[in-house]
């Protein structure tokens, strides 16, 4: 009797330790495509969360850098090297970060890296990038802090302090908001997008009636949700990612709550839409790129992108594209050497001197930050479009 | 808004209710803490989406395979029992599983009405259940509680993985494939709506401020009929009895004539049942049908379980309803990233003043 409940005690301690063991989403890291360092190849690395929720992102970034090496490749490569694409997992976990980080940065094949995508990502593998003297260049990665205090980091996408303020903007402007309810991922994108959102939205009299964080595994957002009623927000911002968003939009709409939801770049994927179905409607969402308004050029890429990948692509392959050809760029113009390829990114530090990317032209400043405008899109019909109101 | 997230708890509480229900048969009757019954959730929910989406043909094959393996085991055993070994009997399960299998990956071809899914899926994660004790648990019968243990979890780990390698690690829900059963969709009417008429088009119930979707109605319900039919078939039958006497005394019951493995593999396959139950049910609820699924609900329902007192069936459904209670209002008192934490918290304070659970007390226990 008495062992019997030990071992029921112990089984529940057993339980809670495991947890995080086998909780995860990702599990290993999957390695590489190829065999580095070959002495007659140079590697291209791409981070990013390759397996769980985020997957989608990852696969997306990944096929981006593809087309592009495949494109450098199919010149003659770099100085006659092949170009190789080399996988690291984050799993969009920061742990598995560092571990990624680690890889990447102890092959000294590897000339550069497009990566990470999720914020904490990227700061997690900062220190380890910036004391191997390799190139971290984020496609996806909003947070302000992440590029500050690291000469070896870039990014080809606009900051949360910008991005939060846009939104709030946008909600009081063009979808004529006073009152809106938040909810934000805990995490360090999550608390960053919202807490400048809050800011902006103090300035310009939207008021903030209820604020509700969650963490990455939460399933059930009815209960918050029906903390935000009796408060009548006109708008929910979710702070967070595509993942999360989509059961938020779900169970709103299954709760009866009828309000546009409004997200960041977090948001802005096709697997939202799956996730959510119908209730993704009226949406909206800012990004960084959008297909409509990127022009010929765009246009004719996605085409290619379809015919090799049998898929649509979306901002995230394009943004991968664009920090590949930069990062190639660097190595075929400056030299093969990590430091070469940091040098020649940092000297591309004004409009005169921008990248022509798909995604818009590019430069950086001191930090290794660019600017780029916030588009908005809505779902509507199933897809994301152009929203009829843009910020300008 | 307190009442509404009362009813929250409730409806998630009855649903933990349901997996906790599966822990505590089987410890009653084995002394056996079931860690893979979490994947048996998982699995109900799978099939069921399976069956009523089109599948592709790789995860069509991967879960005939799966479905072929647990109905030849479950099969064998069977006929082993009845006519005792030989190759006739051989022979029959293995047709049986290999029918089975082909029923299930064209099952998962097509698209297969909700309700027909529903208690396919059920069907076959029962089966599930038998099959994990039949090969994992029974040859064990006679050994040290922790060795039965370990195995439990390692047959956790094993159906998850495989679940991973069969529909991948992503999140699948109903919403995705538009399969999300139309009468669980909801459709906001104006407030003026007569009530019939909200009930019928916008698929909820609105009394006041209160609004309950039929799922969450339906949830409740299935929960509280269910559990009521477990209790009258533990009470009130004569499989119920066998149940208890093998509860209270293996040896004593096959003295008196009771067939112990097949009351066993009887008590895993309702609990089991119940489980995938759970499984469809939230999953739709909280459009979550993924691999690890089950970690986090089998933790739960386990806590649920030792918190009403493990063993007991009362118990499960009591400490399922007030985890779920416990969790909503952490929520409402603005304790969101808490609110697991709150109710494990109530967990550990009623076990460390009350050892035997909340309802332990009135348990016939064997010394």
């Amino acid at each position: 009797m008495n062992g019997m409940k030990i071992v029921c005690r112990l089984s529940i301690l057993l339980l809670l330790l495991l947890g995080p063991g086998c909780g995860g989403p990702g599990g290993e890291p999957a390695g590489g495509t190829g065999p580095a360092a070959a002495p007659k190849s140079i590697v291209l690395g791409v981070a990013g969360p390759m397996t769980g929720d985020l997957a989608q992102v990852g696969k997306m970034m990944e096929r981006g850098v593809k087309l592009r090496i495949d494109e450098v490749n199919a010149k003659g490569g770099i100085h006659g090297l092949k170009v190789q694409l080399e996988i690291g997992d984050d799993a969009g976990n920061p742990k598995e970060a560092s571990n990624v980080a680690q890889k990447f940065a102890s092959n000294p094949a590897v000339i550069a890296v497009v990566g990470h995508y999720n914020s904490s990502c990227s700061l997690a593998g900062k220190p380890i990038y910036k004391e191997a003297g390799l190139v971290e260049f984020s496609s996806g990665s909003t947070n302000p802090a992440v590029c500050q205090g690291s000469e070896w980091t870039f990014r080809n996408i606009y900051r949360d302090d910008f991005q939060g303020q846009m939104l709030a903007r946008y909600a009081r402007q063009h979808l004529n908001a006073s009152r809106v309810a938040v909810f934000y991922d805990n995490d360090d994108y999550g608390i960053g997008l919202k807490n400048s959102f809050v800011e902006e939205s103090k300035k310009i009299g939207l008021e903030v009636v209820a604020e509700q964080s969650y963490e990455r595994d939460t399933v059930d957002f009815r209960p918050q949700l029906s903390t935000f009623m009796p408060k009548r927000p006109e708008v929910i911002l979710v702070s967070g990612l595509f993942s999360q968003a989509a059961k938020i939009a779900a169970q709103a709409r299954e709760s009866g709550i009828p309000v546009p939801l409004l997200g960041g770049d977090g948001v802005f994927s096709d697997e939202y839409i799956r996730n959510a179905g119908a209730a993704a409607e009226s949406t909206y969402v800012s990004t960084p790129f959008l297909f409509e308004l990127g022009g010929d050029k765009a246009r004719a890429w996605k085409e290619q992108f379809k015919k090799l990948f049998g898929v649509e692509p979306d901002a995230w392959a394009v943004l991968a594209y664009d920090a590949a050809s930069i990062l190639l760029d660097g190595a075929d113009k400056a030299g093969v050497d990590r430091k070469a390829v940091r040098d020649f990114v940092a000297k591309i530090d004004s409009k005169e001197k921008a990248f022509p990317g798909l995604g818009g032209p590019t430069y950086f400043d001191k930090n290794g930050d660019c600017l780029k405008p916030v588009h908005m899109a809505l779902v509507k019909g199933g897809k994301f479009v152009p929203a009829p109101k843009q910020m300008n | 808004m307190l009442a509404q997230i009362l009813l929250l708890g409730v409806t998630m509480g009855a649903a933990y209710a349901l997996i906790a229900v599966g822990y505590t048969m089987v410890y009653g009757i084995i002394e056996l803490i079931n860690f893979a019954h979490g994947e048996i959730y998982m699995y109900g929910a799978f099939m069921c989406l399976a069956f009523t989406i089109e599948s592709t043909p790789y995860q069509a094959a991967g879960a005939g395979l799966a479905a072929g393996l647990i109905v030849w085991v479950v099969a064998a055993s069977l006929l082993a029992e009845r006519f005792g070994r030989g190759a006739a009997q051989a022979l029959g399960s293995l047709a049986a599983g290999g029918l089975a299998g082909l029923a299930v990956r064209w099952a998962c071809l097509v698209r297969v009405p909700f309700a027909l899914s529903f208690i396919a899926a059920v069907a076959l994660a029962s089966m599930l259940g038998v099959a994990i004790e039949i090969v994992a648990y029974r040859p064990l019968r006679e050994s040290p509680r922790l060795t039965a243990l370990i195995t439990a979890i390692g047959v956790s780990l094993v159906l998850q993985n495989v679940a991973q390698v069969i529909w991948s690690a992503e999140n699948h829900t109903f919403r995705k494939y538009g399969a999300h059963p139309d009468i669980f969709l909801r459709r906001n009417l104006p407030e003026s709506a007569p009530f019939w008429d909200v009930v019928t088009q916008g698929h909820y119930v609105q009394a006041g401020p209160l609004s309950l979707s039929l799922l969450q109605l339906f949830i409740a319900l299935v929960a509280f009929l269910l559990m009521l039919g477990l209790h009258l078939l533990v009470m009130r039958t004569k499989l119920g009895m066998a149940m208890r006497a093998c509860a209270q005394d293996q040896a004593a019951a096959r003295l008196m004539g009771i067939d112990v493995n097949r009351v066993i593999s009887l008590t895993f396959a309702l609990g089991s049942a119940l489980g995938a139950v759970a499984g469809i049910l939230v999953g739709l609820y909280r459009d979550e049908i993924k691999p690890t699924m089950g970690y986090q609900a089998g933790v739960f329902a386990f806590s649920a379980a030792v918190l009403g007192g493990i063993g007991n069936i009362p118990g499960a459904m009591v400490g399922g309803l007030v985890l779920g209670v416990a969790q909503s209002l952490a929520i409402y008192f603005d304790l969101s990233e808490w609110a697991t934490g709150v109710a494990y918290f109530v967990m550990i304070s009623v076990i460390v003043l009350r050892p035997a659970g909340l309802m332990g007390a009135q348990l016939p226990r064997k010394s």
